[in-house]
């Protein structure tokens, strides 16, 4: 279990103000599950998860990661191992001068065989579709490809809990698609819990449970059925509804009565047909 | 004058054994005032073919031309400086455009090279701050590098803004932007063209941003050009969305979903209000029924 317990944090800027980034934060991720992260421009959930992994650690209160605190320097080792992060911007986590070489990287750092760390980098290129660009020098990739490549690092470390900050945000729908798919079937079988910081309403509707940041706050823990029923919620949290629910709330409002209850395209698609067929 | 690309190449580290192919023969035409989105996989020539619409990049075969400049592997950077100017770019990282010390300094490096005085850059930047969405006040005097992922995004749009150019290229800029951030910055780029005839050209993966900006769309595949065309026609026609591997934008699919269970269909265009009307029309005609006798108000249908 991710454990946050009263987490203040506070930038130092240059100019040597106090930027206060997180204010009495307390929430709970427990292992296999699928948690989006989601929030105005600001508000916090980088600053967050970068406490979940150590990166950061508390000013006040505490982080403990499967029983290890963050803010042990000698715990710090199993909480990197434990958590696998994928930060807004890759050129922050690649390492290596070739793909192969970058993604290799962290299982070598764990003292792994040979064999296995071969089948791991083999196995995340795969899920991020850059086998083919498996001797490339990193920095001839595009902006995509680099996403591609700092997720299939943080996979083939096989950690308990992945986060990805918008880590998927400059890969084409399809693409996205695919190394979702791969994702959610490590999650939907608890080998690890999937922590997505997202922009995507879309994306966060598909979570088992949203986590709303507001100004340093955690403004609301809710189900994505809750969040996108509340309007006002939604205003201040500088959010909108995912394009589907939009689509039928935008429907009702020209007086087809698609009910409430309607979230997936395809329940959207089969509630028209029943409505069209009755008329 | 169109922007017109004729041959246009570009292989990175030609000629050596790194040799990287960019993008392969595009030819094209741009009539402007115009909002262009280039769509297609990670790594299929996207950033590069944009990179030469301001001489960022030279072709290494081919050429470009854009208002009075001609572009091709023998010109000099140094005929292009005015070109930096008129068009404006904002990178794909935001990253890769900050770098001064101050938010404030980094919107106001382009105008300050632009010789204006002072106070018109001071007016300049504290309008840009405005447009997308910042404080000036709260954070005017910060590292531009020490902001949160969308306040960089932010500041680069900021800094291109004011320099006012004729022409934006923008590398998608509402990835990283907050829901209600991203919807306001779609609609300032609306309005910078509707009001001042800007040319905008925009990379996203983002196919609602493209339904609600672009009337026209190209799509890359390994280096190449494979579609050029008015966007509606490319998202509606469900056959060339299954051949180039597209998504449609999300009203789009609805429509496609429903057309597959035998709704006929036919939307103006791609807008909201344009899809609502056709699916509402479509749920009250049925699929054989010629459009001219089919009934005007649901209310009918329930009698007798
Ligand atoms: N390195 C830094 N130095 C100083 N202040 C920072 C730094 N990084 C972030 N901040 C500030 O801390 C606050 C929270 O930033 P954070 O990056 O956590 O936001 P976020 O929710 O991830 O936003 P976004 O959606 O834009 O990525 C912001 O006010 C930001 O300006
Ligand atoms: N600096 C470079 N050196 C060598 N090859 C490069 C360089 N930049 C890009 N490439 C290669 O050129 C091809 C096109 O890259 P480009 O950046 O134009 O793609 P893109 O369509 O913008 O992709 P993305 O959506 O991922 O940003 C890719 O195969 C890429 O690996
Ligand atoms: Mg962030
Ligand atoms: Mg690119």
């Amino acid at each position: 279990m991710l454990l946050v317990e009263e987490l203040s944090y506070a930038y130092r800027t240059q100019e040597g103000a106090n930027c206060p980034a997180l204010m009495n934060v307390s929430l709970q991720i427990q292992p296999g599950e699928r948690v989006a992260i989601v929030g105005a421009n600001g508000s916090g959930k980088s600053t967050l998860v970068k406490h979940l992994n150590g990166l950061i650690v508390p000013q006040k209160g505490k982080v403990m990661v499967d029983g290890y605190c963050t803010s042990d320097p000698q715990q710090r080792a199993q909480v990197r191992r434990t958590v696998g992060m994928v930060f807004q911007n890759p050129d922050n986590q690649i390492v290596a001068p070739t793909v192969e070489d970058d993604v290799a990287f962290g299982p070598e750092n764990l003292g792994l065989p040979v064999d296995m760390i071969k089948q791991r980098v083999h196995t995340a290129l795969q899920a991020v579709d850059l086998l083919g660009a498996r001797l490339r020098p990193v920095h001839a990739l595009s902006g995509g490809q680099k996403q591609r490549l700092a997720i299939a690092g943080a996979l083939a470390m096989e950690p308990r809990y992945l986060i990805l900050d918008e880590a998927t945000s400059m890969v084409d729908p399809e693409g996205k698609k695919e190394i979702l798919q791969v994702l959610r079937q490590l999650q939907a079988r608890k080998i690890m819990a999937l922590i997505q910081i997202t922009h995507d309403m879309q994306e966060a509707a598909e979570a088992e449970r949203i986590i709303v940041m507001g100004q340093q706050h955690v403004l609301s823990e809710t189900t994505p059925e809750r969040l996108f029923q509340q309007p006002q919620l939604l205003q201040q949290a500088g959010l909108t509804q995912p394009p589907v629910i939009s689509l039928a709330d935008r429907l009702r409002r020209r007086n087809v009565p698609v009910p409430e209850t309607v979230q997936t395209m395809k329940e959207l698609v089969d509630c028209l047909c029943q409505l069209r067929s009755v008329n | 004058m169109p922007i017109t690309l004729r041959q246009l190449t570009h292989i990175y580290h030609a000629g050596t054994p790194m040799a990287q192919q960019g993008i392969v023969a595009i030819d094209l035409e741009i009539t402007e005032p115009v909002i262009v989105a280039i769509i297609g996989q990670t790594g299929s020539g996207k950033t590069t073919l944009i990179q030469h619409m301001n001489g960022l990049l030279k072709p290494t075969d081919g050429s470009i031309q854009i208002d009075e400049w001609h572009i091709d592997r023998q010109t000099k950077t140094a005929v292009l400086q005015g070109l930096y100017q008129r068009v404006g770019m904002v990178f794909q990282y935001p990253e890769h455009q900050l770098f001064e010390a101050t938010v404030y300094d980094d919107i106001a490096y382009g105008p300050r090279n632009m010789n204006l005085s002072e106070s018109e850059v001071a007016e300049r930047v504290v309008q840009a701050m405005t447009m997308v969405g910042l404080d000036p006040d709260a954070i005017r005097h910060r590292s531009p590098l020490q902001l949160s992922g969308g306040q960089k995004r932010r500041v680069a749009l900021a800094g291109v803004l004011a320099m006012r150019p004729q022409k934006m290229i923008l590398d998608e800029p509402t990835v990283g932007l907050d829901p209600q951030g991203r919807e306001a910055i779609l609609q300032l780029i609306r309005s910078l063209h509707e009001t001042w005839q800007m040319t905008i050209i925009l990379i996203s993966h983002n196919m609602d941003d493209i339904a609600q900006l672009a009337d026209r769309v190209i799509v890359m595949k390994e280096g190449r050009m494979i579609y050029e065309g008015a966007s509606a026609a490319l998202f509606l026609d469900q056959a060339k969305l299954l051949q180039f591997g597209i998504t449609a934008p999300y009203g789009v699919q609805l429509v496609h979903q429903l057309r597959a269970k035998g709704w006929p269909i036919e939307p103006q265009g791609l807008n909201e209000e344009q899809i609502l009307d056709a699916i509402i029309e479509g749920m009250h005609r049925q699929t054989d029924t010629p459009s001219s006798t089919r009934p005007t108000a649901p209310a009918m249908e329930g009698e007798p």
